[in-house]
């Protein structure tokens, strides 16, 4: 069964979608990315500590990811949307 | 990948719509909770929590916990193999790591720098005790504010009149250690198509950003001249010292991902480098 997952925001909006990450919650400032490639750069890029990343472009994660595009030692993102 | 490495992510729901509110009211606190059952009403009062990016030192947290060697250059698509930089590698970079980027460590490599990289809260002296040819402030998450450490560093490296060269929170960094003041912006610069303009030449290129505080362009003491703004916003994306060798830029010249347009950034530094070895500075200060 496919887990549950909301995305609320400060302004009290409310975002309910289908979890593809790990189960738990993380809290963070909401960003956008408008980038229509490079997500495996963006989620292990430091910069993104402690944000929660929204990718405006639809086509993520049809490309997998590869040692080679590894901006750090693991994903820093607080979350990803 | 995911699980193990403890990152929530969701699916599914209206990216143009979230979008919309966050370049209306602005970058804002959020939570996102997944889970067999979830509850709204709890992940606002979780997001609420939030205490805002503003004064929150975050370089800290990322940095790297010791210094290291660099030597990996960029990959190879024609030998499918990682390069091994230029020549001798004769100039000694010494990169302040707020939380760096690699492709930024492997340019400095294809581009002739043995490169060490030492962590964010690393004194001047002790910087300086590595005998660097020239310094990286890395790029990295937070608020440059509250980096004092790293601003009192910045400031001694100006001082000797080291080459210095910053990227995005390095930039902001060398911006408040020249004097200048940063802004939290409404919802920054995040992605890889953004249009930023070289003022000397008139040049746009295409960059790679991410940054949610930038250096008031206002705020530039008389020694410190604008070199590049985004054509979005009109917001300071370069500058430079005339008291020193030293300049930043705002957005990710090392790309990844994003467009190569303004990689010849890099070059620049080299160049402030091998004209202070030249003219003997770096050399005499080695001494002193």
């Amino acid at each position: 069964m496919t887990d549950q997952a909301v995305l609320a925001l400060e302004d009290g909006n409310v975002f309910l979608g289908r979890s593809i990450g790990a189960n738990g919650e993380s809290v963070g400032e909401v960003v956008f990315n408008t980038a229509m490639t490079g997500y495996q750069e963006i989620l292990t890029d430091p910069s993104y500590a402690r944000q929660l990343v929204t990718l405006t472009y639809p086509h993520i994660g049809n490309t997998g990811c590869n040692p080679e595009d590894e901006e750090s030692s693991r994903p820093m993102v607080a979350g990803l949307q | 990948m995911r699980a193990c490495n403890n990152i929530v992510a969701i699916s599914d729901i209206d990216t143009r719509r979230l979008t919309r509110i966050l370049r209306e009211k602005g970058a804002q606190g959020g939570a996102v909770v997944t889970g067999p059952s979830v509850d709204s009403a709890a992940a606002i009062d979780l997001a609420r929590s939030f205490p805002g990016m503003k004064g929150m030192d975050l370089a800290r947290e990322v940095t790297t916990g010791e210094t290291y060697q660099w030597d990996q250059g960029s990959w190879s698509l024609d030998d499918a193999a990682w390069g091994e930089g230029e020549g001798e590698a004769e100039r000694h970079v010494v990169a302040y790591d707020f939380g760096v980027k690699r492709n930024i460590l492997r340019i400095l490599v294809d581009r002739g720098c043995r490169v060490t990289v030492v962590p964010a809260t690393t004194p001047a002296a002790e910087a300086l005790s590595l005998q660097p040819d020239g310094i990286f402030l890395s790029n990295g998450p937070g608020d440059p504010e509250p980096c004092d450490y790293a601003i009192e560093a910045i400031r001694a490296f100006i001082a000797r009149k080291l080459p210095v060269f910053g990227i995005c929170l390095g930039h902001q960094l060398l911006g408040l250690a020249a004097g200048a003041r940063t802004v939290k912006m409404k919802f920054g610069h995040h992605g890889a198509n953004h249009p930023v303009q070289d003022l000397a030449t008139g040049q746009v290129m295409i960059t790679s950003q991410n940054h949610g505080f930038a250096v008031d362009e206002d705020s530039l003491p008389d020694h410190v001249k604008a070199t590049h703004r985004s054509l979005f916003d009109d917001s300071l994306q370069g500058l430079e010292l005339s008291s020193a060798p030293a300049f930043g830029f705002q957005g990710h010249p090392e790309a990844s991902p994003g467009p190569h347009d303004i990689a010849g950034i890099f070059d620049r530094f080299i160049s402030n480098i091998d004209e202070a070895k030249a003219a003997g500075n770096v050399t005499l200060l080695k001494k002193a």
